[in-house]
């Protein structure tokens, strides 16, 4: 039976503003003062709650979530790891976390949560690098991938080129894609583990 | 590499037909690097996917939650509007209480202040000369503010036992400008004396020693001498109303 924070759930699912308006209201002061007690500044601890709302946002939108830990505790935990992840990429070492949340020990299946972690900061890379392409290119990989257009060629008319010019930029785009997300180091380190 | 890609994408988007799909994925078994690289393809192909159909919604999602973050912020802000709104008015109310204080400090008259404002020279209705003009004379300067030589006429004509009391009193008045602890002295000495006879005398004694204290700013024993005047039930009443109303103008603390 789903814990009766669900409706938390239920309202990322909605875009449920006064709920989404109680969540920021509820559970943001902890992630900020998670932040600051591990080297970090309120604003980043900002950022970090916006980051892991996000996340948690996602994964209702993409796989739906069953809340079996109080929310408050699923969104801590998902923003802590996010933090230490941040801390470790700028110091490049194990790094000690202070936690004083009380959540310890109610987050849920961690390794399923880990395992879902990794997979989601290796989206997130692969997204930050589709963002360093061009414009052009981001348009025709989106407009080829996301489905979009029906076929090649109603994209092409779409996009007033022929089709031989985006079968050929589309490849190329592609290529380069796939490079700078094998040439990144995070995404290497997120391979091995 | 880019004929690769594009095969990895006819692939996954079901685009080889059926001897082609066989081959490519016995090649994938065969070959780890390969299969390698259409797993990262695939994951790239579709984190791509499905981050732009959500990118709209992400956004969305985003400006509400920064919404919700303004509100807060607004309500944190009203609360700090309510805070100092609550602050400007109490520190307006105690502006006003010292505004009111100083005012009130202003208007509130000094002792002497006071004592001119009330004190009035006796009425000398039996000085008819009888000793060279003196008593005549003495009241004459009292009228026109000669005090020092009203005290000289008027001790010369205190020698007319006749006229003790009136003369006393016109003595006493005279000395309130001149020597305060002579004045104090004669009033002391009339208000001891029985004169049942002439008892608005002996209030008008009191009443300038009451004025004498004002004077002086001595409140404690002006409140205390007023209390006792204004309970007396023969007491005229010009003088009783006098009485009233410098009380109500005496300094509050």
């Amino acid at each position: 039976m789903p814990h009766p924070d669900q409706r938390y759930i239920q309202a990322l699912r909605e875009n449920n503003p006064k709920l989404i308006q109680e969540i920021n209201q509820n559970f943001r002061p902890a992630i900020i003062a998670l932040c600051k007690k591990n080297s970090g500044n309120h604003q980043e601890g900002e950022d970090l709650f916006q980051e892991a709302l996000l996340a948690i946002w996602r994964r209702v939108r993409e796989q739906g979530i069953e809340l079996h830990v109080p929310f408050g505790a699923y969104l801590y935990r998902v923003a802590k790891n996010k933090w230490i992840n941040i801390l470790k990429q700028k110091a490049r070492r194990e790094v000690t976390f202070e936690d004083l949340s009380g959540y310890e020990g109610v987050e849920g299946d961690s390794e399923a949560l880990e395992r879902l972690e990794l997979i989601e900061r290796q989206e997130a890379l692969i997204w930050e690098r589709f963002k360093e392409l061009s414009d052009r290119c981001q348009e025709i990989l989106k407009g080829a991938w996301s489905q979009t257009f029906s076929s090649m060629e109603s994209m092409a008319d779409s996009l007033g080129v022929s089709y031989g010019y985006l079968r050929k930029k589309k490849s190329e785009c592609t290529a380069r894609l796939m490079k700078l997300v094998k040439e990144s180091h995070s995404f290497q380190h997120l391979k091995n583990g | 590499m880019e004929d690769l890609y594009e095969k990895i994408e006819l692939y996954l988007s079901g685009g080889l037909n059926g001897q082609e799909k066989e081959t490519f994925e016995a090649d994938i078994q065969r070959d780890s690097s390969l299969a390698n690289e259409v797993a990262l393809y695939r994951q790239v192909r579709e984190t791509v996917s499905r981050r732009a159909n959500l990118e709209k919604e992400e956004a969305d999602f985003l400006n509400l939650l920064n919404e919700g973050k303004n509100e807060d912020k607004r309500g944190i802000i009203r609360d700090f509007r309510r805070r100092n709104l609550l602050i400007v008015a109490i520190a307006a109310g105690v502006a006003l209480i010292l505004a009111s204080i100083i005012l009130l400090r202003k208007v509130e008259k000094s002792g002497p202040e006071l004592f001119a404002m009330y004190v009035e020279a006796p009425t000398l209705p039996n000085l008819r000369d009888t000793e060279g003009g003196v008593c005549e004379e003495g009241a004459v300067q009292l009228k026109e503010g000669q005090y020092a030589d009203a005290i000289n006429s008027l001790e010369q004509c205190l020698g007319d036992s006749s006229k003790g009391l009136d003369v006393s009193l016109a003595l006493a008045y005279a000395y309130l400008y001149v020597d305060d602890a002579k004045a104090k002295e004669l009033l002391e000495e009339i208000d001891r004396k029985r004169h049942d006879f002439l008892p608005t005398v002996k209030y008008k004694a009191v009443w300038y020693l009451i004025l004498l204290g004002v004077k002086l700013e001595d409140w404690e024993n002006v409140n205390a001498m007023l209390n006792d005047l204004l309970q007396l039930k023969d007491l005229p009443l010009a003088l009783r109303k006098d009485a009233e109303v410098l009380k109500s103008e005496l300094p509050k603390n």
